[in-house]
């Protein structure tokens, strides 16, 4: 139980002290940047209304691009629907952001659990075929896609073998989730996945300047 | 009657009034706790009942008498603690009759005679601070004590959570400088029997297994797979309702009468190996998850450091305020980033000109 | 106590036949035939093996009751019963509270633990000498 504690101790302290440290770091260096001072006549000054409604919008494509980009938009739904619903239904998950906030909430049963993440490893695994079969995709694809895409399928990996008891000790199987967890939260504030909050500043800033234009969102 | 050599278990047996059918049933229901193959059950009364009487030494150190408790003081005379009464108490500080001296001259002799050839039997941790000096029986330190009865020993059993892993003087900040039996004993079998205590059935067919037929097939942290190769959670009753996501989340709610999961109270049944949930304790009555309480991970290393009794296996084990870590981490990604900001802002005004 | 029986405990078992039981038969069979060809005894012990509430049933219905019944009151209780098959006998350990703590199906002419053994007949052997002695000496003729 030993690299358990470890795991579940001082890694995942850690880890979570370079998620807040990189969160904030990124977030403060983006939105303290200068902005060019827009002299023109606003059309209108609800941009925050503007920015909301973008967000809402562009949360699927128009009709014009949805056969291009259907099936990469319902696999990245898929995926972001189930990661969400294992992370914040399942009851162990539950216990451990209650630990650390003090907020909890009921979870669902633990079989709906286990499909959902299977689910949600095939649409991972669709969207990984996906980049490395299409020819743009492939040349624009860095390490920064390939490494985000592993440290966002291997907790879900190693958490749906931990609960299969596959391959090894129960503790130790928990131990490599509780560890790929942790690698996730060192990551994600200096790659890709910084998305998770960036997409919300990135396309609320593009309908704030559109509504300023009077454009249609 | 043959004098002059040690009786054989099965003659032992007798001497105490038992006859042979006893034994028989003795053999038969430890065949059966054992899950022992047909070809072995069938050979259980012939190699056990043949074995000559070993001298078993029981040697007690930084314990609190529980593991002897829990074989020892039964209501009715069990079975299990039948063979132990039988092979094992003649050595055992806290048991025998005898006490001095003349107790200690007996055990040096018995090893003397008995030497390689002696099962010696260890509960409780050794404290190594200080050269030992924070436990000493009769003179002489624990350490020593181990040492000296190691040597001559065909085999070590480790009994209770102590002995094998340190338990509870070994917890933080273990300021005697208690290990474990198998640190210190390196070139003899050493068998783990964890638990604190651990239960008397496991202790005793061990045992028999170990006078049978050798050392059993043991797991990582040496315990004998037969009582520690599944965790409580693998065989726990409750387990339809984990995976049904119904727990209890106080001691007295809806949940806990309905016999609900415990999982949220703290149970560390998931990474506790041990034999509560099929053989049970006293007798197959209950075992704490079926007595309301969730497991305490006693027979696993550091369960007492292991982050509460009662917080959720998943929850943080913080150490130090993780409150105050946090925000001096969101602190000083401010600091950071306003400082990235500030000299970005710095090279914009320089590449765009005045405007 | 009451409040501990409160809870219910459902225990949702198997009750339906496995098909264990119609492979216990032919290793019955077999270990017959062994024991008339070689005299071998077999055992099959009911405790360690997966069967569910409806194959122990179905066991011992199939094996139905024979003509002797013995009891055995030594460290603990125990029963052997014939079955309807000479030679096939269910017996079965309980300790001093009732528990059952072994359950096997033993092939023997007779099982090993209801047959008087040399080193238990020496022991009574002994006492009866101590009980001859006693009453030549102590009545005289």
């Amino acid at each position: 139980m030993d690299l358990l504690n470890i795991a579940r101790g001082p890694a995942l302290q850690w880890s979570l002290v370079v998620f807040a440290v990189g969160v904030v770091w990124r977030l403060a260096g983006i939105l303290l940047l200068a902005r060019k001072p827009d002299y023109t006549e606003p059309r209108s000054t609800n941009t925050w209304g503007g920015a909301v409604r973008m967000i809402v919008s562009r949360t699927w494509s128009k009709r014009e691009f949805l056969d291009r980009t259907a099936f990469a938009q319902t696999i990245g739904y898929v995926f972001h629907i189930g990661l969400a619903i294992v992370v914040f239904g399942f009851v162990p998950h539950i216990l451990f952001i209650r630990s650390l906030t003090g907020l909890g909430w009921p979870g669902l049963p633990s079989g709906i659990i286990y499909v959902t993440g299977a689910l949600t490893l095939a649409a991972l695994a669709a969207a990984l075929v996906r980049r490395l079969t299409n020819p743009v995709l492939r040349l624009l694809s860095n390490v920064d896609d390939y490494f985000s895409w592993l440290v966002t399928v291997a907790p879900v990996a190693t958490g749906l073998v931990a609960v299969a008891h596959l391959g090894a000790r129960y503790e130790t199987l928990l131990a490599v989730h509780i560890f790929s967890v942790c690698l996730l939260l060192a990551w994600l504030p200096f790659g890709k996945l910084m998305h998770s909050f960036l997409v919300f500043i990135s396309r609320g800033t593009t309908g704030a300047l559109l509504a300023r234009k009077g454009a249609s969102i | 009657m043959t004098q002059g050599r040690n009786p054989t278990i099965l003659e032992v047996f007798q001497q105490q009034g038992l006859s042979r059918r006893a034994f028989l049933q003795f053999c038969a229901a430890t065949a059966s706790l054992l899950a022992l193959p047909a070809v072995r059950a069938a050979e259980l009364p012939a190699k056990l009942g043949a074995m000559p009487r070993p001298t078993v030494i029981y040697l007690s150190f930084q314990e609190c008498t529980g593991c002897l408790e829990s074989l020892t003081r039964s209501f009715s005379p069990t079975i299990e603690n039948l063979i132990f009464n039988t092979i094992s108490l003649d050595y055992n500080d806290t048991l025998q009759a005898a006490s001095g001296d003349a107790a200690e001259a007996a055990r040096e002799d018995a090893m003397r005679k008995a030497a390689g050839k002696y099962v010696l039997i260890v509960d409780g941790a050794i404290p190594r601070l200080q050269d030992g000096a924070y436990c000493v029986i009769g003179g002489k330190s624990a350490l020593d004590s181990l040492r000296h009865a190691a040597e001559g020993a065909a085999a070590v059993v480790a009994v209770g959570t102590c002995a094998a892993f340190g338990g509870i003087p070994y917890a933080a900040p273990n300021p005697t400088g208690a290990v474990p039996v198998q640190d210190l004993v390196g070139n003899r079998p050493v068998i783990n029997i964890s638990g604190c205590p651990p239960i008397p059935e496991v202790i005793t067919g061990t045992i028999v297994y170990f006078l049978s037929f050798g050392v059993p097939e043991l797991d990582v942290h040496r315990r004998p797979l037969m009582f520690y190769g599944n965790t409580i959670h693998d065989r726990c009753y409750r387990r339809p309702f984990y995976d049904k996501g119904l727990f209890a989340k106080t001691f007295d709610d809806e949940g806990a009468r309905n016999g609900w999961c415990l999982y949220e109270l703290g149970c560390k049944g998931p990474v506790t190996y041990n034999a509560c949930a099929t053989t049970k304790w006293n007798n197959g009555t209950s075992f704490p998850i079926e007595s309301g309480h969730g497991c305490l991970g006693c027979s696993e290393p550091n369960f007492w450091d292991g982050g509460g009794f009662y917080r959720p296996l998943s929850s943080g084990f913080w150490h130090g305020n993780v409150g105050a870590e946090l925000g001096g981490a969101v602190a000083a990604g401010a600091i950071i980033g306003a400082a990235s900001a500030y000299a970005a802002r710095h090279r914009q005004k320089a590449t765009s000109g005045d405007k | 106590m009451r409040a501990l029986e409160a809870i219910p405990v459902v225990v949702e078992t198997l009750d339906a036949e496995t098909g264990v039981v119609p492979a216990l038969l032919r290793e019955l069979d077999d270990a017959l035939q062994g024991l008339l060809d070689r005299g071998t005894h077999h055992l099959i012990d009911l405790s360690t093996m997966p069967m569910s509430a409806a194959d122990r049933r179905a066991l011992e219905q199939a094996l139905g009751t024979g003509e002797l019944t013995m009891e055995l009151a030594a460290l603990g209780r125990s029963q052997i019963r014939e079955t309807s098959f000479p030679g096939v006998w269910w017996v079965r350990h309980q300790d001093p509270q009732g528990r059952t703590l072994a359950e096997h199906v033993e092939v023997a002419i007779v099982p090993e633990i209801a047959q008087a053994h040399a080193s238990d007949i020496e022991r009574g052997r002994r006492r009866l000498g101590t009980l001859i002695g006693r009453q030549t000496s102590g009545r005289g003729t």
